[in-house]
């Protein structure tokens, strides 16, 4: 999966956010919602960012696609660093880079129908022939699993699951070449999930697709990714093909993730599980050294004073965690021993 | 085993009344819990799920909605004949509930000691000075650390996942018979909703209580339930234990909603199973099964006869066609037996 | 929070100033000299001339100004045109007093009967009562102040002879003045009461009080009046500022010697140095009760943290 070519190559980002305070409102602190991640996507592959809320997945996705300015780092697609074209640059490139965001009605314009909507997303990328539009467009609304009847509605005609496809055909209708999904199918109720995650993965093989898929839901991740980069208090704590991850995760918050999630069917069996204490720590004052440690149950020392490089747990999985020092680690293993 | 029956719930039917006519969002359930027991209600919006928390509750004030027919009865008690001021007296005392939002369900002008206590004081006959002591003991309880500090303190300078335990902690400080939990992590964080799911189930085993627990994730039903309803369109349209329902489903719907779920635990690059179309408009309902239009097995029958819940063997209850006449096995090759894991 | 106090207090300085300078400008912008007005109508050239220079009229714009500035600070409002007196004598003596003496009763007033009616109507929604006293409300609204008060005048002095017309110091001089001033901010506060008590009582921790077990009663003084009053705070300190900076018309009706009085006597007789001193004193109460308005809307609402 990994052979394709580097369409997208994320390096050293940074997006802090300014605290605002003090007598005269000047900044004194900021948000480190996103601190020095760096990750490539490759051609055709789904590579997606799981987190818990404050893991900065989010931000990535708006500070690639420039709808925050990043504060560091580069993001280079195509030959080009995105962070450095100019605002009418950006806006030329957003034909190959498209986003998808979880609340699909605050993302269409009420007062638009279908057909004007994705005239509009068409026309100023001036994708296509003005003589063929409609009937491109109809093309494009046969593909989403949409009617052709349903060409001259207004976004709220339609239910949450059948906007989520107005809004895939929105961003598929400029044929970019990479897709970034923000939680795109969290709203949606699991019998309409499954249908729109079907088609997601239908199209990635018609148009040869490239995916950014930011969600928070680790079943929806395995199903659809190829790789995953799991985030913790804006790092990445670890990045690894799916079937590494969730078979022997490489670091223990991985692990603790993982065993979180309720299981699938009654088992009763839950001694390997582990349950993290407390809250995730403000973003502010991120924990000096591995941000992790004041919550991890494997901490020792040298946790809390350096932050960890990373190290390469197998093929394909980088971990940033101490204990990889001494190579892959078994966390089951280790909790039962405890 | 007569007297161990907590709530009895039998042909419950809410209504909402709006411009557009008659909303049966809750219409004809029936279930039993008893002492200890806890029941997972599981279902997607719209499927009257939480309709039929408040209706037990009795919650239903401010909104177009009301009971219009069938009983709750409560220790003995039909609670749908109570008046306001019965209801207020077992209301957080014998029957409580914790809502799905830890954000906006506390109120943001007091202390999260005093709104412990006010429960406390509201039911028990305790002093001011009892019931902080009181709600404090509860805050360890639940878990927060530095509870003294903590009770003084207003619900903004708490994290989710902290205003969630200070919802429960409520909701037990009278120890009540009941405890009704509507979607009580779907706001939370994977880690942080672990913790509270093992916490409520701490709780119920320590208390001996009966628990409901409403939510549309699976998962949740089978960390924390003994039994199962499934509902759909306002009505249960399977009863089970949660062994058997995960073992073999057997209302269609039920086995499209556990196939249609992408597993954490399992690969597949297979798509995933759809149900096609749509939950059916609450103004439009089917004449006959809620689900034909979207089951893959329906037949004429089912298009024109609402089947009734009819009991396959033990608990187990199923509304469906297509089971009463020949007892089929829907479960698809994608829902295997975890024997078959 | 103090950070809060101190920020919101630094505000008001560049808005003083401001005002102190339209104050100042007054003098030069309206036509006529004060030189003139102060020197009487048979006056002549050579004796305004004189008055201008003692004045300090002659001077730069700016040093003026700046003159204007240190007095101020100093409590120095100049000297009455028409009647010899010190400016700040003839606010502070007893006029100030009366005025606020006004604005708090007729705020009293107005809050008392605003929250009355506005929780009233809000618990008995679409009664019969609610859509009266919302009617009511918006009449009061609607009708200008100084009709009401001919009004009220006409009904209990005139009729039924039980209240006097003008005056102000005895109890039963106080009551109409109080009424017209409080209708009008009773009906706004009304309505806003019960805007802000529907829109709380959906709220999801109104539910959290009833699965408590909590009655009516508590739910609606304990747990949703406290959200909902968090607005009304703020109309109600403007409300009172508006008032503090002299209710013009009903002073004028009910003939009370208050601030609002003095500004259109003084504007009558061209006293223009008593104008611009009422002014002043006017718009920093005003800007100072703003201020306090903020401060304490920061500490009812605590879920406002200044991060």
């Amino acid at each position: 999966m990994t052979g394709g070519k580097v369409l997208l190559d994320v390096k050293n980002l940074k997006q802090y956010f300014p605290i605002k305070g003090g007598l005269v409102g000047r900044t004194i602190n900021y948000v480190k919602a996103v601190d020095d991640v760096s990750f490539t996507v490759h051609e055709g592959e789904t590579l997606s960012i799981v987190g818990e809320s404050g893991s900065g997945k989010t931000t990535i996705g708006r500070s690639i696609i420039r709808l925050e300015q990043a504060n560091g780092g580069s993001v280079m697609f195509d030959g080009e660093d995105l962070l450095n074209l100019s605002n009418r640059q950006m806006r030329k490139k957003r034909k190959d880079i498209q986003i998808i965001f979880q609340d699909p009605y605050a993302s269409l314009n009420p007062r638009q129908t279908v057909y004007q909507i994705l005239n509009e997303a068409m026309n100023i990328q001036g994708v296509g022939n003005k003589s063929e539009r409609r009937q491109d467009i109809l093309n494009l609304l046969e593909t989403v699993g949409l009617g052709a009847h349903q060409i001259d509605l207004h976004p709220h005609q339609f239910s949450g699951g059948q906007r989520q496809r107005i809004g895939i055909a929105r961003a598929l209708s400029v044929r970019p070449k990479l897709i970034i999904c923000d939680e795109a199918v969290s709203a949606l109720d699991v019998s309409i999930q499954a249908q729109v995650l079907n088609l997601l993965k239908k199209l990635q093989r018609k148009y040869k697709l490239t995916y950014l898929f930011i969600s928070h839901d680790l079943g929806v991740v395995r199903h659809i990714s190829d790789r995953i980069i799991v985030m913790y208090l804006g790092k990445i704590v670890e990045i690894s093909g799916k079937k590494d991850l969730f078979e022997t995760p490489g670091h223990p918050y991985t692990y603790s993730l993982l065993s979180s999630i309720p299981r699938t069917r009654p088992t009763g069996e839950t001694s390997d599980r582990i349950i993290l204490h407390g809250d995730m720590p403000s973003p502010i004052t991120p924990p000096p050294g591995c941000t992790f440690h004041t919550r991890c149950p494997f901490a020792f020392d040298k946790c809390s004073a350096v932050a960890p490089q990373f190290y390469t747990a197998r093929e394909g999985q980088e971990v940033y965690c101490h204990l990889l020092d001494k190579g892959a680690v078994d966390f089951g293993e280790m909790r039962k021993i405890d | 085993m007569e007297k161990d029956i907590v709530l009895q719930v039998e042909n419950l039917q809410t209504s909402f009344f709006t411009e557009d006519g008659e909303l049966k969002a809750v219409n004809d359930v029936s279930f039993t819990l008893e002492k200890g027991q806890s029941l997972g209600i599981v279902g997607e919006s719209g499927s009257g799920k939480s309709i039929t928390s408040l209706s037990i509750m009795r919650l239903l004030m401010g909104t177009t909605g009301r009971i219009v027919g069938g009983k709750i009865v409560f220790n003995g008690k039909d609670l749908v004949k109570n008046t306001e001021k019965q209801m207020q007296e077992i209301r957080g005392n014998h029957i409580s509930m914790i809502f799905q939002e830890p954000m906006t369900s506390l109120n943001p002008t007091i202390t999260i000691g005093e709104q412990i206590a006010e429960t406390i004081r509201g039911h028990q006959k305790k002093d001011r000075k009892a019931a902080w002591e009181a709600a404090i003991k509860m805050l360890t309880l639940v878990g927060i650390p530095e509870p003294e500090k903590r009770a003084k303190q207003y619900p903004f300078e708490l994290s989710g996942g902290m205003r969630q335990r200070v919802m429960i902690a409520i909701a037990i400080s009278c120890q009540p018979d009941l405890l009704i939990a509507d979607e009580p992590t779907t706001a939370l964080d994977v880690t942080i909703q672990a913790q509270i799911l093992s916490l409520i189930k701490k709780i119920q085993r320590k208390s001996g209580g009966a628990l409901i627990m409403i939510t549309h994730d699976l998962g949740v039903i089978a960390e924390t339930c003994d039994t199962v309803a499934v509902m759909y369109c306002g009505k249960i349209v399977e009863f089970a234990t949660v062994h058997e329902l995960f073992e073999s489903p057997k209302h269609p719907y039920t086995v499209g909603l556990l196939s249609s779920i992408p597993s954490h635990e399992t690969d597949s690059d297979e798509d995933l199973y759809i149900i096609d179309g749509q939950v059916p408009s609450p103004y439009e309902l089917p004449k006959g099964c809620m689900f034909a239009p979207r089951c893959p097995h329906s037949e004429d029958i089912c298009k024109n006869e609402l089947p009734e819940l009819t009991n396959l063997y033990g608990s187990r209850l199923v509304r469906c066609h297509m089971q009463q006449t020949e007892g089929r096995e829907f479960a698809n090759d994608r829902w295997k037996s975890p024997s078959g894991r | 929070m103090i950070i809060f106090i101190v920020r919101r207090l630094l505000q008001t300085i560049p808005v003083l100033l401001g005002v102190s300078l339209v104050v100042f400008l007054m003098i030069h912008l309206i036509p006529g000299c004060p030189a003139r007005a102060m020197a009487g109508e048979a006056a002549d050239p050579v004796q305004i001339e004189i008055l201008r220079e003692q004045m300090g009229l002659n001077d730069p714009v700016l040093t003026q100004y700046f003159r204007f500035i240190r007095r101020i600070v100093t409590g120095d409002l100049g000297t009455s045109i028409v009647s010899g007196r010190p400016v700040v004598e003839e606010i502070f003596e007893a006029r100030f007093a009366i005025t606020v003496h006004l604005a708090i009763l007729g705020t009293l007033a107005a809050v008392i009967l605003g929250l009355i009616v506005g929780i009233v109507s809000a618990t008995m929604k679409d009664s019969f009562l609610d859509i009266l006293l919302m009617l009511v409300a918006l009449l009061g609204l609607s009708i200008p102040n100084f009709w009401l008060a001919v009004l009220l005048i006409i009904e209990f002095s005139v009729n039924r002879g039980l209240l006097p017309i003008v005056g102000w110091g005895e109890i039963n001089q106080m009551v109409l003045p109080t009424l017209t001033l409080g209708i009008s901010g009773a009906a706004i506060i009304a309505r806003m009461t019960r805007a802000n008590l529907l829109d709380v009582l959906n709220q999801d921790y109104i539910r959290t009080a009833r699965a408590k077990g909590a009655g009516e009663r508590i739910v609606i003084f304990k747990h949703a009046l406290r959200n909902a009053l968090i607005p009304v705070i703020t109309v109600v300190g403007l409300q009172f500022g508006a008032l503090l900076t002299g209710a013009i018309i009903t002073e004028t009706i009910f003939a009370i010697n208050g601030m609002g009085r003095l500004i259109i006597q003084s504007i009558t007789q061209r006293d223009v140095i008593m104008v611009q001193g009422t002014v002043l004193v006017v718009s920093i109460m005003f800007v100072a009760v703003n201020a306090m308005v903020d401060i304490a809307y920061r500490l009812v609402n605590k879920r406002v943290d200044l991060n």
